[in-house]
């Protein structure tokens, strides 16, 4: 018992790491898409991390069940809304090639 | 808490530190130059308070806020999904506005130039014809 609740801890502490990298990140990088991908590590390691620390935690039971459902969730959600808010991104940027090297197509996006 | 031990203390430490990032969250979407960056904050700050209510939820030994942070994540997915999708399909439209105003300006100029040509060309096949005609 002590085992598992050391090692849940080890998984929670490093999640809530991640998380924190993610706001640096976020307050680091200086334009949008970049800050994306930090955004983007808590959405999935930082998520797993700290959920998978509470599944430990408490065992098989169906409160751990619905822990892995939100994982399952947002890993499916997450690369949709940053695909979504990077083109919204791209759509709407009037000078986009002053910030990034890549550049539209011609279609949009 | 019963039975736990030091995790009586470090379960609320975790949370009082995801407290603390979803204030700097905060302030980068108060910040934030762009509307997107301030999407980006409430992005994170959502999966923070996810976080929160799941570690709260062990801590409580309350199942039922297991429940509430799983309708939390489907709300800010959704949220999300309504914001960007709203400014996709306006600037779309506007793209779409844009164009047309230009492609009946092309064609109004190319109808002014055909207006002007017209009665040279007129007298040109007046001239050709007459021409035919002495031969």
């Amino acid at each position: 018992m002590l085992i598992r609740s050391i090692f849940a801890g080890v998984l929670i502490v490093a999640g809530v790491l991640v998380a924190c990298v993610a706001v640096l990140g976020v307050f680091r990088f200086r334009y949008v898409l970049n800050r994306m991908h930090a955004a983007a590590l808590l959405d999935t390691l930082g998520l797993l991390l700290v959920l998978t620390g509470l599944i430990v935690l408490l065992g098989l039971s169906w409160q751990s069940a619905k822990l892995l459902l939100i994982i399952v969730f947002m890993w499916l959600a997450s690369p949709v809304m940053s695909h979504l808010i990077a083109r919204a991104e791209v759509m709407t940027h009037a000078h986009l090639s002053d910030e990034c090297e890549v550049t539209p197509d011609d279609d949009g996006i | 808490m019963s039975g736990m031990g030091w995790l009586s203390v470090f379960l609320p430490g975790c949370c009082v530190v995801l407290g603390v990032l979803i204030l700097l969250a905060l302030l980068r979407a108060a910040r934030g130059p762009r509307f997107t960056d301030r999407i980006v904050a409430i992005n994170l700050i959502g999966t923070m308070t996810i976080l929160i209510m799941c570690i709260l939820s062990v801590y409580f030994e309350q199942a039922f806020l297991v429940d509430i942070a799983i309708v939390y994540a489907l709300l800010s997915c959704i949220a999300i999904v309504v914001l960007t999708r709203l400014v996709i399909v306006r600037r779309r439209a506007q793209e779409e506005r844009e164009l047309r105003e230009k492609l009946a300006g092309q064609a109004a100029t190319s109808l002014e130039t055909a207006k002007d040509l017209a009665p040279g060309l007129a007298k040109l096949v007046e001239t050709a014809d007459d021409a035919e005609k002495e031969r």
